[in-house]
């Protein structure tokens, strides 16, 4: 009998299978192992035990596995396998090491990033001259988007040119009141008059080069009008940086003050994402994290982003911490104002056990999976569950890598075994 | 009294013609219109009271709904019973009648007290109604809608507001109830994101579907001598009409925010907690037909199949109406086998006098007889109102309803055979031999009446099924007498107008036998203490068989399809049972017997039948028996049949027949031979002391199939809310719930009218948002200030097992141990049982223990006949004294009643089979018979002996003249009966243990009226007339 028992362990550790039995009520340790010679074969000390009990007979002078009445205290339910899965109703899987991630999910909304998104306003009041740019409109930094003709302008033009032309003359009175002055032809007085002259207008000038540059000009724009001397009172207003225009108010021919948005110009290469993190998950989230994004208009793509931002205080209103993440936004199918579902992936947690969630049932307080035996035999094992995600459960004992389960049929099987329990008020 | 009717009806014979003309037409009358069913009625005079709560689990379904309806109906005048059935999603409380109440008056008294209950149950958990006026034998046609190109929403659309209205309307059906597919809802599918970031309340949403869907009216304004109507049109029509239905305004931006801003509005199925699949091909549309209760099954089925055909023209093009249990197939077959009895009976009996009395007229003037019995039968049935069924004419016996007719023909053949010379007074003749055996004509019969009055007496169950069967015998036999004793004299005076010329004295077969009989007569005659002895080892050593016999009670009766009744693991989903079922059929589909399969699993969206989704019910319609092709008989098929399903495990199926099933689930169900009923408050304690129970009793000798009701083992998402959680957030209790109600378990907010068919309008989260239990826990919860939380921050959030339902009984929450005995007998287990579970179980105080089950049923028949059958059996005695005003006489008889059983307790220990009511009948009419054959000849030989002639001479002539009406009486019994005895068709079960009774029995019962009665009246004589000291010598 014993050497029966042996083979037919052989031959199970052979079929790859795993046989580890855990009986309710037993404290000790559970999953201590030991290996045999084969490699693949692991087997515990419980095992040994419990497969013993399974070689023994019943109270019906029978193997207790065979017996159809017995069967069931240990543990062991007997299907007809081929049928069931010709049929479609069982299927195994292994259980196998792979990584993990673990996800909370929030819902968030997009918005641009605020240090990357202008209105363009005038810095003189003028009327609208032209305008370059329409709603949606890409501009490149320094590019021109309006042109304002300013009265404003033309007159700061016309007082620098004039300004340079003071300057030119007060130059030019400097230079010959010098030459007198060396030659002693006139006092020293006028020669420090003559340079003090040259230096107001100097002053003069650059006040009024500097207010070309408040207006926007740069240098090349000053010399430009310097050189050519031109003053027309037409300012061209140009974008800042690089950007989407996103709002337009500007209309040719329209007065405009200072202060009054032109464009709303933004950068959408790059967004915001803000969501809201609730206090039980604030702990898990840290910045730098991956997000991934989910919008309802690209269900099938994948938006990915870092965490850039958690909140310091609790919102008073929402009792949720505002966290910000940062999107790349090359293809600009991104919107702002879009609502998206973040998922914060907390952690990737490499070398966990992992089981399809079919293959597990509750049965009481416990989890259970049911492993192969043999041929039509299976037998119920309980296992500790760690995290899940909604395609697989972390095994965190009770299983071995590479241990097949049954996942479809494993409510079945599980039913075959309580089947004592539920013939309830059924004729006989 | 009785001579003077004979006389009477001799004097007035055309009185007596009109009257038998009146007798055929009345009775062909009540023939068309007797109800006819196939089995009887067994189910109790009830009314049920279905609540569909949505959403509730068993506990808070007892607690809100049940309890209150409950404790309302208690208190009500006539109830035998309350119980209830409180499960997932439904309440089911049954009130049961006295058996006298009319069920009119019954729910009537109901609906008063459905009121008060209506008002203590919470606002807008359900509404209570009661159950159809139906039976057990209501679901009278079952059909499933089929098409090919149409989705099961659509066949669900086309059966609820097409088929279904149409068959309301047929006069006798009270309900159809539809069953599988999807019933049809208009879904606001709501995305939670965006009422969370446009905050807005679910609850506004709700609102404004309310709001924006109503029809006004404005009374009307005259304008030109005219008047015009006001209607205000504000229904809603499409699936746009909803999208744009505006919910709220954005204050900041004053854009409306229409539905469709916030989800998507489509055209889904509501949660269902049933399904139906056909013949392992998927999916289809049940309906099931219901018999108004009183109705008759077989005019009201040919009605509604009319109808059917009316629709079918009207139905959407490739849509079909399949039947797959149509009772009229059912009562045809009763009608089949109840012809077969009669014309069988009329034929052979017919056959049988011609040799025995050698007289055609006579014996077609006997075969006559017959068919007025069987009209009387019925008229006396349709006043009653006793349905025809195979119980009550299945057992109806025309050769023993013919022997007072045969007895009276033959002593008039003989009488004018005797006299034929003197052809003047015929008719007196005629009444001169029907005086002589009018009398004990008419003891037998009243005695044979008397024998049935016991099981008369019978209550309930086994009352309601044995009860037609006595009285329909009853009525039988007084029509037979009657007929006997006015209309056969009557006739034969016609009959016999000329006399009877070609008589002879004794034909060959009589003569044969009379040869054999005389000497061995003479024997028994000298030899009495002999003859007694012989008799009594006989009559001894048959009753040491008895205890050998099984006993059964209640007979089944073959209904000729099968009725499987899968029941799977609590927790098991719907869509998973429903796959399961495929499987199953396809197994049973490969059996070639089975022409159909249909399952039904679950309970339909208006439920009367309070089964999970882990119970399904499998019709099995089987073809015509010559078809088959694996098993001979309907127990082999079903035994290999159990077999092939067990490959599919998971499941305990148990194999029953749709009427069976259906009458089962009505009277409370308990069908194994003893139920421990525990009666206590609280669950865990019922259930733990129920297991204690359950252990006790199955260590009892004898004890078998030992089961507790399983009540825990459904799993259930708890959501505890956390008072202090909410209290800080500002939320409300009702703020979550209804989130858990609306949002995850779907709201109706309004109809949707599509011409007169209407659909539910719900909102309801997206499958995303409420599918898993993660998705639930992340459902943002907001209160009234405008904070949104989620579920899992106020609530404790956990899959718990919970209880799968919750019985109750008077007013007690209660759990069932069930166990059937084998070898051994009921009562002293029962007495084992008690003192077991009273020394072993320690019962908390508040919890108590009653006793019931099958063995309930046996103990109360066995009260009610011990009291029955000594008082029939003292009426007997009474008879026979006031027919012969002899003690000794009477006695004499007597004496051969319990004797006559002899043959009957053999045939029934060689054939195998169990004392059953059915034997126990089939024994009540030996001892009839015997008693009428022993009346008979008695009383010849009292009124020879009367004429002067010696005891012994007396005794011999008696009972050779009396053998030929004694042989005729039992040959035409047990000819009558041979073709049930050996009979497989419908009614066979009852029919069977009965007629193997008689044919024995009477066999037997036979030798002791010819043999051992003669020797016994001279012995009993002998020592009288020497002790009077030999006045004659």
């Amino acid at each position: 009998m014993k050497k029966l028992f042996y083979s037919l362990l052989f031959c199970g550790a052979f079929l790859g299978v795993y046989t580890d039995v855990i009986l309710s009520g037993s404290e000790e340790s559970r999953y201590e192992t030991l290996r045999f010679a084969q490699g693949d074969i692991i087997e515990n000390v419980e095992d040994i035990r419990i497969d013993n009990a399974l070689e023994g007979n019943c109270e019906h002078n029978i193997p207790i596995i065979e017996c159809d009445g017995c069967r069931y205290e240990v543990g062991v339910v007997k299907v007809d396998s081929e049928f069931l899965k010709k049929e479609g109703m069982l299927e195994l899987a292994e259980a196998k090491e792979s990584t993990l991630n673990s996800i909370i999910e929030a819902p968030g909304e997009i918005s641009t990033n605020p240090d990357r998104e202008v209105h363009i306003t005038p810095r003189i009041p003028g009327i609208i001259k032209e305008v370059y740019k329409g709603l949606g409109d890409k501009v490149t930094a320094g590019e021109t988007v309006v042109l304002l003709d300013s009265i404003e302008f033309g007159q700061a033009k016309s007082d620098y040119l004039k300004a340079k032309a003071m300057m030119e003359l007060a130059g030019k009175n400097y230079d010959r009141v010098k030459t007198l002055s060396e030659k002693q032809v006139v006092s020293q007085k006028t020669f420090i008059e003559a340079e003090s002259e040259l230096e107001r207008a100097r002053i003069e000038l650059r006040a009024l080069e500097e207010r070309l540059h408040l207006l926007g000009m740069k240098d090349s724009d000053v010399q430009k009008i310097r050189e050519h001397e031109e003053f027309q009172s037409l300012l061209p207003i140009i974008a800042p940086f690089d950007g989407t225009v996103i709002e337009k108010h500007a209309v040719i021919g329209e007065r405009v003050d200072v202060g009054f948005g032109l464009f709303r110009v933004a950068d959408l290469t790059r967004l915001w994402v803000w969501f809201d993190v609730y206090e039980k998950d604030l702990a898990k989230v840290k910045n730098g994290q991956n997000v991934s994004l989910l919008v309802l208009a690209y269900p099938d793509e994948n938006f990915e982003g870092q965490i850039t931002y958690i909140g310091n205080t609790v919102s008073e209103k929402t009792r949720t911490t505002k966290v910000q993440a940062e999107v790349d936004n090359a293809t600009g199918k991104l919107k702002p104002g879009m609502f998206v579902t973040v998922a914060i992936h907390l952690s990737e947690k490499g070398g966990a056990l992992i089981i399809p969630r079919d293959s597990v049932q509750s049965d009481g307080a416990d989890k259970i999976v049911f492993i192969p035996l043999k041929d039509n035999y299976f037998i119920k094992k309980k296992v500790l569950l760690g995290t899940a995600t909604p395609e697989c459960y972390e095994v965190l004992e009770g299983l071995k890598d590479g241990q097949k389960v049954v996942t479809k049929g494993s409510f079945l099987l599980k039913s075959e075994l309580q089947k004592e329990k539920f013939g309830e008020g059924c004729p006989d | 009294m009785i001579e003077k009717l004979i006389g009477f009806a001799i004097k007035q014979r055309f009185l007596v013609l009109v009257g038998l003309l009146l007798l055929i037409g009345f009775g062909l009358y009540s023939l068309k219109h007797l109800p006819i069913d196939a089995v009887p009625d067994v189910t109790t005079n009830q009314v049920q009271i279905n609540t569909d709560v949505p959403g509730l689990g068993p506990v808070d379904v007892e607690k809100l709904v049940t309890f209150p309806i409950e404790s309302a109906m208690s208190g009500l005048p006539y109830i035998d019973e309350i119980r209830s059935l409180s499960k997932s999603a439904f309440s089911q409380v049954t009130v049961v009648f006295a058996d006298s109440v009319d069920i009119y008056f019954a729910r009537q008294l109901v609906l008063e007290r459905l009121q008060i209950a209506k008002e203590r149950i919470p606002a807008g958990l359900g509404q209570p109604l009661m159950g159809p006026i139906s039976t057990g034998l209501g679901e009278i046609y079952r059909y499933t809608v089929e098409g090919k190109d149409l989705s099961p929403m659509e066949l669900r659309t086309i059966q609820d507001w097409i088929i279904r209205l149409q068959l309301l309307t047929v006069p006798g059906i009270t309900e159809v109830n539809s069953m599988g597919g999807f019933v049809k809802q208009y879904q606001v599918v709501i995305d939670p994101a965006k009422l969370v970031s446009l905050r807005i309340p679910l609850r506004q949403v709700f609102e404004a579907l309310a709001k924006n869907n109503v029809n006004t009216g404005g009374a009307y304004i005259e304008h030109a001598s005219e008047q015009y109507n006001i209607r205000g049109v504000g229904l809603v029509r499409t699936i746009e009409d909803i999208e744009n239905i505006v919910v709220d305004v954005d204050e900041t931006s004053g854009t409306p925010i229409f539905v469709k801003n916030l989800g998507n509005v489509i055209v889904g199925p509501e949660i269902r907690y049933g399904a139906a699949t056909r013949d392992g091909k998927g999916e289809v549309v049940a309906g099931t037909a219901m018999l108004l209760k009183n109705e008759n099954s077989r005019t009201v089925v040919n009605r509604l199949k009319k109808k059917l055909e009316d629709i079918k023209p009207y139905l959407p093009a490739g849509v079909t109406i399949n039947p797959f249990h149509d009772r009229t197939d059912l009562v045809n077959a009763t009608i089949h086998t109840v012809r077969n009895n009669i014309t069988s009976g009329i034929i052979l009996v017919v056959a049988l006098l011609i040799l025995l009395l050698g007289n055609w007229r006579g014996a077609l003037l006997v075969a006559f007889s017959i068919p007025l019995t069987a009209l009387f039968t019925f008229s006396a049935m349709y006043q009653a109102g006793i349905a025809a069924t195979l119980m009550s004419l299945g057992a109806l016996d025309f050769g023993i309803i013919v022997d007072g007719s045969v007895v009276m023909v033959e002593n008039i053949v003989r009488h004018l055979s005797l006299k034929q010379k003197n052809s003047d007074g015929i008719t007196q003749t005629i009444h001169e031999s029907a005086h002589e055996v009018g009398r004990p004509i008419f003891f037998a019969v009243m005695i044979i009446i008397i024998v049935y009055l016991p099981i008369a007496t019978l209550q309930g169950l086994e009352g309601k099924m044995f009860k037609p069967m006595a009285f329909t015998m009853i009525f039988a036999m007084v029509g037979s007498l009657i007929i006997a004793i006015t209309v056969i004299p009557v006739l034969c005076s016609f009959v016999f107008k000329k006399g009877i010329t070609a008589f002879k004295e004794e034909n060959r077969v009589i003569r044969f036998i009379k040869k054999g009989y005389l000497p061995l007569l003479h024997k028994t005659v000298d030899h009495p203490r002999i003859t007694i002895a012989i008799v009594a080892v006989c009559f001894f050593s048959s009753l040491a068989l008895v205890p050998r016999l099984g006993s059964e009670f209640i007979p089944e009766l073959d209904e000729g399809a099968i009725a499987i009744h899968a029941q799977r693991l609590p927790s098991v989903s719907l869509t998973h049972s429903a796959d399961l079922l495929g499987k199953i059929e396809q197994v049973l589909m490969q059996f070639p017997e089975v022409e159909t399969v249909v399952s039904q699993t679950g309970r339909a969206e208006i439920g009367f039948d309070p089964m999970g989704q882990e119970l399904t019910d499998v019709f099995v319609t089987l073809k015509p028996r010559k078809e088959w092709k694996t098993s001979k008989d309907k127990e082999e098929l079903v035994n290999l049949m159990e077999k092939a399903l067990t490959r599919i495990p998971g499941m305990i199926y148990s194999f029953s027949q749709p009427i069976e099933m259906r009458v089962n689930e009505l009277i409370a169900g308990i069908r194994s031979d003893i139920a421990v009923k525990l009666f206590g408050d609280d669950l865990e304690i019922l259930k733990e002391t129920a297991g204690e129970i359950e252990r006790a009793v199955a260590a009892i000798h004898g004890a078998e199939d030992v089961k507790a009701e399983q009540v825990a083992g459904q799993p259930v998402l708890q959501i505890s809310i956390d008072r202090a959680a909410i209290a800080r957030y500002g939320i409300n209790v009702s703020d979550v719930q209804d989130v858990i109600e609306t949002a995850i378990g779907g709201k109706r907010a309004s109809e949707v009218f599509e011409g007169q068919m209407r659909f539910d309008l719900i909102a309801r989260f997206s499958p995303e948002a409420r599918g898993s239990v993660e998705a639930i826990r992340n459902i943002l919860i907001s209160s009234p200030g405008g904070v949104n939380v989620p579920m899992s921050q106020l609530a404790e959030i956990e899959v718990v097992e919970g209880p799968v339902q919750i019985s109750r009984e008077h007013a007690q929450r209660r759990i069932v141990v069930e166990c059937n005995i084998r070898g051994r007998d009921i009562g002293s287990f029962v007495a084992e049982a008690q003192k077991k579970i009273k020394e072993e179980v320690n019962l908390p105080p508040g919890y108590f223990i009653t006793y019931g089950g099958q063995f309930e049923n046996m103990q109360r028949a066995r009260v009610r006949l011990a009291i029955a059958v000594p008082t029939a059996l003292f009426l007997i005695f009474v008879l026979l004294y006031a027919a012969f005003r002899s003690i000794k006489n009477a006695l004499l008889i007597y004496i051969n009643i319990p004797i006559a059983a002899t043959g009957g307790i053999v045939a029934l220990y060689l054939r195998g089979m169990p004392f059953s009511i059915s034997a126990g009948v089939g024994f009540i009419i030996l001892f009839g018979l015997t008693v009428l054959a022993s009346v008979v000849m008695v009383s010849f030989i009292n009124e020879l002996r009367q004429s002067g002639i010696p005891i012994k001479e007396a005794v011999i002539k008696g009972a050779e003249t009396r053998l030929r009406p004694i042989l005729m009486t039992v040959s035409t019994d047990i000819i009558g009966f041979l073709p049930m005895a050996i009979s497989t068709g419908m009614g066979a079960e009852v029919q069977k243990p009965l007629a193997t009774v008689i044919i024995c029995g009477e066999a037997f019962s036979t030798l002791l009226t010819l043999f051992v009665l003669p020797a016994l009246y001279r012995w009993f004589e002998k020592r009288e007339t020497e002790k009077s000291g030999n006045i004659s010598h």
